[in-house]
């Protein structure tokens, strides 16, 4: 009889240590990632979204964007872009960093989903690396799914096309 | 058992009708209640009771949802308002972002600026939103208060000092000088306005047959409605007994012939 109560507790830290608690989960602040990616010296500038930008934008994300310009960091040929997005209910914040219109990383900073956190694994946001926009709008290589965080990496990937699409417009002006 | 000793047992006829109708007087009021109210919810979909939503101020404060006395606002640009719903920050009406609360108004020509502690939220003259610039992305966190600098400068005041922010509030430096702080004006909100915030935040009331469903079981009135649910339901086993037990004490089979 005293067999079951070691089991049940390691049944128990099990499913504690698999499944996170809900509410915010910060990874990775979005001040250090910027950091990390562009250096101390990075500048914080604004992307103004003119009417055909915002409507681009719209195209990307499936919603209409809100707001009327977009904050991102610089520092020579690479930026750096914290953007949001609405998985299920609630916002993922994820960090972009753009060189020659090449995703050198992407990470998950924050998230506050209750299912779905696995797109902060290194298995996923490896697969952004080296990503480019096609002509199309479209990624230059196709993202796997995760079982069970479908609605997660189809949020993050309409994000890096943002990041990507907006890192375009920066450089080229 | 013989059949006088069934009848031994029963109180007197007087006793049991006196019962009887004291108990269908009192719980008559609730029994119709759970009458037309049943019969309501059982076609309730063919009678599209679903579709129908109560907004009355009764109801609304029964359910625990916001009042008008419930947004605060103040003003922005002389003639305009900023209010706040449990964590919804809203322009003349039309919601604007999420903000606990708020801590202070900047306004100018080209960019005013709504702090809550946690964010800086960026709006045109006409309150088109610029931009949400939360601090986690700011040098600075906890914002108290916004002030000017004699320059006219825009000052945050957050809990790593003051920061004095650019004409387009992109940099921030740490600013040292002396600097004015004023508090957001409370002002007055416009009917239409609130309306138009509690039917953001809240839609347009509950479905009727969910009131009704709620009504049925007492749930509308909380705890206290619930129980008088369940002594209605009771009354009526109450009655069933002491109307079965009267005319078993008056019939023919009671006298045991």
């Amino acid at each position: 009889m005293y067999r079951f109560p070691p089991v049940i507790l390691f049944f128990l830290a099990l499913v504690h240590t698999a499944v996170p608690s809900m509410g915010e989960e910060v990874y990775l602040e979005p001040d250090v990632f910027i950091e990390e990616c562009l250096g101390a010296s990075a500048s914080q500038e604004v992307v103004w979204l003119t009417k055909d930008l915002k409507q681009e934008l719209a195209d990307i994300l499936g919603r209409p964007f809100k707001g009327l310009r977009v904050r991102y960091w610089k520092n020579g040929d690479s930026t750096a872009w914290i953007l949001e997005e609405i998985g299920k209910v609630e916002l993922i914040t994820a960090g972009f960093h753009v060189t020659d219109d090449s995703m050198q990383r992407m990470e998950v900073l924050i998230y506050r989903e209750s299912h779905g956190w696995e797109v902060r694994y290194p298995f996923f946001s490896r697969q952004f690396r080296g990503l480019q926009l096609d002509n199309k709008m479209r990624l230059s290589k196709n993202i796997d799914g995760i079982s069970g965080a479908t609605l997660s990496v189809d949020a993050i990937t309409r994000l890096s096309r943002a990041a990507l699409y907006l890192h375009g417009k920066v450089a080229s002006d | 058992m013989e059949r006088w000793q069934v009848t031994r047992l029963l109180p007197r006829k007087r006793v049991i009708l006196a019962v009887h109708r004291w108990l269908g007087a009192s719980a008559a009021l609730f029994l119709v209640v759970l009458a037309v109210t049943g019969l309501l919810l059982n076609h309730s979909k063919a009678l599209g009771l679903d579709r129908i939503q109560v907004n009355a101020s009764l109801v609304r404060s029964l359910y625990g949802m916001a009042k008008t006395s419930d947004i605060l606002t103040y003003r922005i640009h002389d003639s305009d308002t900023v209010s706040l719903l449990q964590g919804r920050l809203y322009f003349n009406g039309q919601y604007l972002s999420l903000g606990e609360s708020l801590v202070g108004i900047h306004e100018s020509e080209s960019i005013s600026v709504i702090a809550t502690p946690d964010a800086l939220v960026l709006i045109t003259r006409e309150g088109e939103l610029i931009e949400i610039t939360d601090t986690s992305r700011l040098p600075f966190d906890s914002i108290s208060a916004v002030g000017v600098n004699s320059s006219g400068l825009p000052i945050i005041v957050s809990s790593k000092g003051a920061w004095q922010a650019d004409q387009d509030w992109i940099q921030f430096q740490a600013f040292e000088g002396d600097y004015g702080v004023r508090s957001p004006d409370s002002a007055s909100l416009p009917d239409t306005f609130a309306g138009l915030i509690l039917s953001d935040y809240q839609g347009s009331g509950p479905a009727l047959s969910k009131v009704i469903l709620d009504l049925h079981s007492g749930r509308l009135f909380g705890w206290g409605g619930r129980t008088v649910m369940d002594l209605t339901a009771v009354a009526i086993l109450l009655l069933v007994t002491s109307g079965l037990s009267g005319w078993v004490r008056k019939s023919r089979w009671s006298l045991g012939k």
